[in-house]
């Protein structure tokens, strides 16, 4: 039944009312007193209100005023009881309509009956409304939510992730969230909004345990919950003021979180209003929701404890071949040298038997120590302790140089060995040493190999990517390949390889069961200390063969430019810092003017001399977007060269006036750090450029 | 006996015994008059006391290792001369660099031959 109220101390004219507005199923409530009228609005407990014009002693446009908020804000029709020539227009404004004392009948209840009727129709629409416009919000929420779900892999982060998304669709008063991580570190996370007595914590610490006990029921319980297993996390919002045990009457929500088909934890909110079948969905969507990316970051998880465990065996493994090594090597110079003295006759007279038996010893302690240089070059290669010196030069060199030791060796096994060179090969960043070294091992293995007037022959080219027959890559992953490559084969007519044995001849330890090559001896290491140091140079190697006919072996080594070489060395440089858990500095200088070419000079000087000295400090110039760039790239470590390179472009600057806009400066700079900004070399460069594109000084 | 070993000293300091012995069979077939030290403060003492006309030296050592022995003889005016040939097994470029920094004349890496360090030496007494 509708309630309305009368604000009139007209006593016959209410009574009229009330008679006449019971005909239509109206109550009627009748005051003058201010404030229980405004209480009676305030509260929405009438859903009309009635106003004579004229009370005593009485503003009633003021009361209207005063009214009107709460009015306006329930849909509560305000009808004034008027002079048929009032000239309050403020009171005809304040309300919704008016009818002439004195009161007719059948007009007031028209117009009350209408505007009750309106009234009803408002309402109905405006809980549509906010029960719309909170859906909307809460799926606006859930939305956000997974989009950041799918973002992370971080279990910690995921949990918090979803309980802030919880907070914002149904804003909990408190929220118990039970996680495990394992077995023995299970941990209670409670967001509320208000402090939490012990009495409370400990509570909520039972109903998690209880509630992981149910969901079990009946079945196994996979691992038995203890109180004092559990470790607390509390974020409380306004600390002030405190929760106790009161909360748990609260309506509640709860589900568990799986994480496939293992249980993971479960989550349980609490509201002093009571949730909704929406609010309910949202809930569990949301719970549903988070196991799928915990599941992932589970996996992930395995994948990088996998991973370390196995970078570290590795690592052991190195560290184990070179620490052997190099105590391997002293005994040995001590037989060594005892052989010598013995064979130089220097010690006593040697027969010509013990001479031949001296003879083997020795040789076969040469053979010892070329085996553990092979281990510890192996091992220096593979844990990227290698020292290599790139320099910029032609590939003929070597390989001539290599071509023309082994003559002699050649010559006496009457085998012919030709040099076909492409005298306009490109030049490109080599180190010559290691590239004598894999030469040479080609050359000495074709020798080996190839029968007496046998022929090898040595041949260096400029080739293109296309070129290359990716078929023949054999254990490469993610190969990388760049547009112009040198490549450099050495092919024989010796005995070949057989065909099932061709994939094995760069493994470690893999040498080939055959008679010819356990006679000629060998570690088995060459060729795969071979293909560690074309893949150095960012090349590949392979093999073709014939049994019987002949072998070639073939390596590629592209042709870098500048930038390429750059970011090789970046990339480089990133994984020893990864490793070594330090960072690496890119420091970028853009030169917009040509007047800064003397200052970029200058750098360029002063770095060969000083910062070269005390750091891997790389620098390259490249031209990118018609601006050119210098990037110099620094270990965070070697403060000193940061600072030389800083002070150099204040001075630069501050030399070239004292203008503040930026935009006559000659020399902008900027520096990125890794990891802050990018996991790899190419973001790195992105982040630099466009640090460089917004004229950002970055503060290193 | 060859006249180029004739009054010359020679120190070596390495604690490998048995290499010591091997080298010091060598240089002695050669006529050099042979010291030796088992460890870095027996080795850096004798120096002081007989300066040699020259010195072998391991570095990895108990006591002092061969690079400060290095480094302490030759930024003294007194010993600075003596020239020092390093034998080590440790072989990184690295070493090497160090090796040249302290003022060692050679740097040779084991297993060397016995022929590579006395042609060293001689070159060294010549």
């Amino acid at each position: 039944m509708p309630k309305i109220l009368l604000v009139s101390d007209n006593e016959k004219q209410n009574k009229l009312i009330t008679q006449v507005l019971s005909k239509i199923s109206a109550a009627v409530i009748v005051s003058v007193d201010e404030e229980a009228i405004l209480n009676y609005v305030k509260k929405s407990l009438v859903s009309l209100v009635i106003v004579d014009e004229n009370i005593k002693n009485q503003d009633v446009s003021l009361l209207c005023k005063k009214m009107q908020p709460d009015t306006l804000k329930d849909n509560i029709a305000v009808v004034a009881l008027v002079n048929a020539a009032t000239e309050n227009t403020e009171l005809l404004k304040l309300t919704n309509a008016c009818v002439t004392k004195p009161v007719n009948e059948r007009i007031l209840s028209a117009c009350v009956a209408s505007n009750l009727k309106l009234k009803k129709a408002v309402d109905t629409l405006s809980t549509n409304n906010s029960e719309l416009a909170k859906s909307l919000y809460q799926l606006d929420v859930l939305y956000n939510t997974s989009t950041q779900l799918a973002g992370s892999l971080d279990k910690q982060k995921l949990i918090s992730i979803m309980i802030d998304g919880l907070e914002k669709s149904l804003s909990f008063s408190l929220s118990s969230t039970l996680v495990f991580n394992d077995e023995h570190h299970i941990d209670l996370i409670i967001n509320s909004l208000y402090g939490i007595s012990p009495r409370l914590e400990h509570s909520l610490k039972l109903r998690a345990i209880l509630s992981y006990r149910a969901l079990f029921d009946k079945k196994k319980i996979p691992y038995d919950l203890n109180v004092n297993d559990i470790t607390v996390t509390q974020n409380v919002k306004y600390p002030l003021e405190e929760y106790d045990l009161n909360v748990l009457k609260f309506d509640n929500l709860f589900a568990p979180i799986n994480v496939g088909e293992k249980f993971f934890g479960l989550i349980e909110v609490f509201r002093e209003t009571d949730f909704s079948q929406e609010d309910t969905t949202c809930f569990q969507t949301l719970a549903r929701q988070v196991s799928l990316p915990l599941e992932n970051a589970s996996l992930y998880e395995e994948i990088k404890n996998t991973n370390t465990k196995l970078e570290k065996l590795e690592r052991l493994k190195s560290e184990f071949i070179s620490i052997v090594s190099h105590e391997l090597r002293t005994p040995l110079t001590a037989i060594k040298n005892s052989l010598e003295i013995c064979l130089s006759g220097k010690a006593g007279d040697v027969s010509s038997i013990m001479d031949k038996f001296l003879n083997m010893a020795k040789r076969n302690v040469t053979r010892l120590s070329g085996i553990i240089n092979d281990l510890l070059d192996l091992s220096k290669v593979e844990a990227g302790k290698m020292d290599f010196k790139f320099e910029r030069g032609s590939i003929n060199t070597p390989v001539e140089f290599i071509k023309n030791t082994f003559e002699n060796l050649a010559k006496e096994k009457n085998i012919e060995l030709v040099l076909e060179k492409d005298e306009h090969i490109a030049s490109t960043y080599l180190d010559c040493q290691r590239i004598e070294q894999v030469v040479s091992n080609l050359i000495s293995n074709a020798i080996k190999f190839t029968n007496e007037n046998g022929r090898i022959t040595v041949k260096t080219e400029n080739i293109a990517r296309a070129d290359i027959d990716k078929s023949k890559l054999i254990g490469v992953e993610n190969p990388v390949f760049y547009e112009n490559y040198i490549k450099v084969s050495v092919a024989d007519n010796g005995i070949g390889i057989a065909h099932e044995d061709l994939k094995k001849v760069f493994d470690q330890f893999q040498q080939i069961e055959n008679s010819l090559n356990r006679k000629n001896g060998g570690t088995g290491l060459g060729l795969p200390i071979a293909k560690q140091l074309i893949e150095a140079h960012k090349g590949f190697i392979w093999v073709e063969s014939e049994l019987n006919c002949g072998t070639t072996f073939a390596f590629v080594i592209p042709v870098l430019s500048e930038k390429e070489k750059f970011i090789i060395d970046l990339d480089k440089e990133i994984a020893k810092a990864r490793t070594c858990e330090q960072n690496v500095l890119l420091l970028t200088v853009c030169e917009r003017k040509n007047t800064a070419k003397s200052f970029i000079n200058e750098i360029r000087e002063e770095k060969i001399s000083i910062i070269r000295k005390t750091a891997n400090t790389k620098e390259v110039y490249f031209e990118e977007d018609t601006k050119r760039f210098m990037c110099v790239m620094i270990p965070e470590a070697d403060k000193f060269a940061q600072s030389f390179i800083e002070k150099k472009i204040e001075s630069t600057l501050m030399a070239q006036g004292e203008e503040t806009n930026s935009q006559k400066y000659d020399i902008v700079y900027s520096t990125v750090l890794f990891p802050d900004n990018g996991e790899d070399a190419q973001t790195l460069m992105v982040v630099s450029k466009e640090n460089l594109k917004n004229n950002k000084m970055v503060e290193v | 006996m060859t006249d180029s070993g004739i009054n010359k000293k020679i120190l070596i300091v390495d604690d490998e015994q048995d290499i010591v012995e091997t080298l010091k069979f060598m240089l002695e077939a050669q006529g050099y008059e042979c010291f030796c030290a088992y460890d870095g403060e027996t080795g850096l003492n004798l120096a002081k006391e007989i300066i040699p006309d020259l010195m072998i030296l391991d570095v990895m050592m108990p006591k002092i290792n061969g690079y400060k022995i290095s480094r302490l003889l030759k930024y003294d005016n007194k010993y600075k001369d003596i020239p020092i040939i390093m034998v080590t097994a440790r072989s990184q470029e690295d070493d090497k660099a160090i090796g040249h920094e302290t003022g060692v004349n050679e740097y040779i890496t084991k297993p060397f031959e016995l022929d590579e360090v006395i042609s060293k030496v001689k070159e060294y007494l010549a």
